[in-house]
């Protein structure tokens, strides 16, 4: 019989084996899979249609295709992450696994930082692939000259607009305990993150007579908003393409600092959401 | 490990769960908690690991286990009342406790046969699968894998079958000799067989702290809250 004998086990032993264990419980869930599924599904709907057509806020080839799909991915990437990291620690506190994990000699932080690391990873991951695979295939099999600058910049802005979104949803996950509560607040997080895009403030501004101030700062604010900028800093700086609140910020910052502030913003506002969602969890009740 | 609550106190919205528990039990004592449903059993126990934010104190071995939960949990094991739904898989929950640990998957494969549980044969079986026996069978392996100088255990036996009690007898007696207990129970044979003394809870307060062969304690768990 083998006697079980204890040793000390360094932070970065117990930080993988929690990890490896939320991994396992992401692949199960198939999210990964729907993920990646969901971003060539996108991929393959905008090279059909977009390598041959004519050019779009002066982006051609594979910068457009690139361009339309990040377009809908700053849409669409604040949805997956809210859902895929707000009911993580809600669930876990519900159904027992928060009880019998903290019966083992783990920090607070340590599951934290697993369960973060896990799910962020899992919605960057398959980007990752998806992004710079699809500007080879668009060069292999189409002749097209790959953007690197572009690439890279979609790359970096979707990054930022995850980490927004993931620390948001972690927020709500520790803050919440009812699951049912906690799908209404994401849903209201991420419908005011698409509401409060420009195109729709200018209509809250002519219909409820805003002044201009508060919209742009209400666009400001929204990382979703602020990461599109970022997106096309490197755009023509127009009316039409940037929106009224991107076209005046491009004016003001120019296009580096509108990319540095559009990056930026959206990084502060899930590093706030994550250190207020670790706050709590080390303050409060587990259970 | 010695155990020191102090005038505990705690309160879910309008629900006060605990109301002014002081208790002190000695490095190797063994405590059941006895009392009804929503007494405060399983909530002390809970403030004990280190789970809850309460009023009052706690202190194991003088420190506070809400303060110092990774060192103290060490050397500490706890079977909870309801197990996890998991979707992980009982070699994965094996494999992770045995890595915080610092534990030989050996050894808490040893110990699942040693209840009647084939830890190989379950490996790629999630938790939430098993049946309630199995799942608390896998508890009990995970906690008594290891040795610790305290035991925390709420209602261990409840979904075991007869042979699959006595082994948890058997394995108690082996694993856990010298280490405090405090366990939450309905059940008079488990009370009998493993503790010294008793305390009563009701309404989140002690009612009663007393030996266990006090013909109270039969009372109490024979008649009143039989489940």
């Amino acid at each position: 019989m083998a006697v079980g004998v204890m040793t000390a086990v360094a932070i970065p032993t117990r930080v993988a084996a929690l990890a490896r264990l939320e991994l396992g419980d992401v692949l199960r869930s198939r999210w990964l899979i729907f993920c990646g599924a969901l971003y060539a599904a996108l991929a393959a709907l905008f090279i059909g249609i977009g390598l041959h057509e004519s050019a779009v806020m002066g982006f051609t080839g594979m910068a457009r295709v690139l361009l339309s799909l990040t377009h809908a991915l700053v849409v669409l990437l604040p949805l997956l992450a809210l859902t895929g990291t707000g009911l993580v620690v809600a669930r876990a506190r519900g159904d027992g696994t928060l009880e019998l994990l903290f019966s083992q000699p783990i920090t607070r932080d340590e599951y934290f930082s697993a369960v973060t690391l896990v799910r962020f990873g899992a919605l960057f991951a398959p980007l990752l692939v998806l992004m710079p695979g699809l500007a080879v295939f668009g060069a292999l099999a189409f002749h097209q000259a790959v953007p690197w600058g572009f690439l890279a910049r979609a790359i970096v802005v979707s990054a930022a607009l995850l980490w927004s979104f993931t620390g948001l949803g972690l927020a709500v996950s520790v803050r919440v305990r009812e699951l049912d509560r906690v799908m209404m607040y994401l849903l209201v997080i991420w419908v005011l993150s698409v509401a409060l895009l420009d195109l729709g403030l200018v209509g809250l501004m002519l219909q409820w007579q805003l002044p201009a101030p508060v919209v742009f700062t209400l666009a400001g604010l929204n990382p979703v908003e602020t990461a599109r900028l970022a997106l096309l800093s490197g755009a023509e700086p127009s009316l039409g393409t940037l929106g009224p609140v991107g076209f005046f910020l491009h004016r003001t910052l120019g296009a580096t600092w509108l990319f540095v502030a559009g990056v930026t913003w959206p990084l502060a506002v899930g590093t706030f959401g994550w250190l207020a969602a670790r706050r709590r969890l080390r303050a409060g009740d587990l259970i | 490990m010695r155990i020191e609550l102090n005038d505990l106190t705690k309160r879910f919205g309008a629900v006060q769960a605990l109301a002014g528990v002081t208790l002190d039990v000695a490095s190797g004592e063994r405590v059941a908690l006895v009392g009804p449903n929503g007494s405060g059993k399983s909530t002390l126990l809970r403030a004990v690991m280190g789970m809850l934010r309460c009023e009052g104190t706690v202190r194991l071995d003088g420190r506070d286990p809400f303060e110092h939960l990774t060192r103290l949990a060490s050397h500490v094991a706890y079977v909870p009342q309801i197990a996890p739904r998991l979707g992980a898989t009982v070699g994965e929950v094996a494999r992770a406790v045995a890595a915080v640990r610092g534990l030989d998957l050996r050894a808490i494969r040893d110990t699942a046969h040693e209840i009647r549980l084939d830890l190989d044969a379950l490996q790629r079986r999630p938790v939430r699968a098993l049946s309630g026996g199995m799942k608390q069978k896998l508890l009990i392996a995970l906690a008594l894998a290891a040795p610790v100088s305290l035991l925390i255990m709420d209602e261990p036996t409840a979904s075991l079958d007869g042979d699959a009690r006595e082994a948890f007898f058997r394995l108690f007696a082996e694993r856990a000799a010298g280490a405090t207990l405090l366990l939450s129970s309905h059940r008079l044979d488990e009370v009998r067989r493993l503790v010294h003394r008793v305390v009563v809870l009701e309404g989140g307060r002690t009612i009663r702290d007393t030996p266990v062969d006090a013909p109270e304690v039969t009372e109490c768990l024979e008649w009143r809250w039989a489940s």
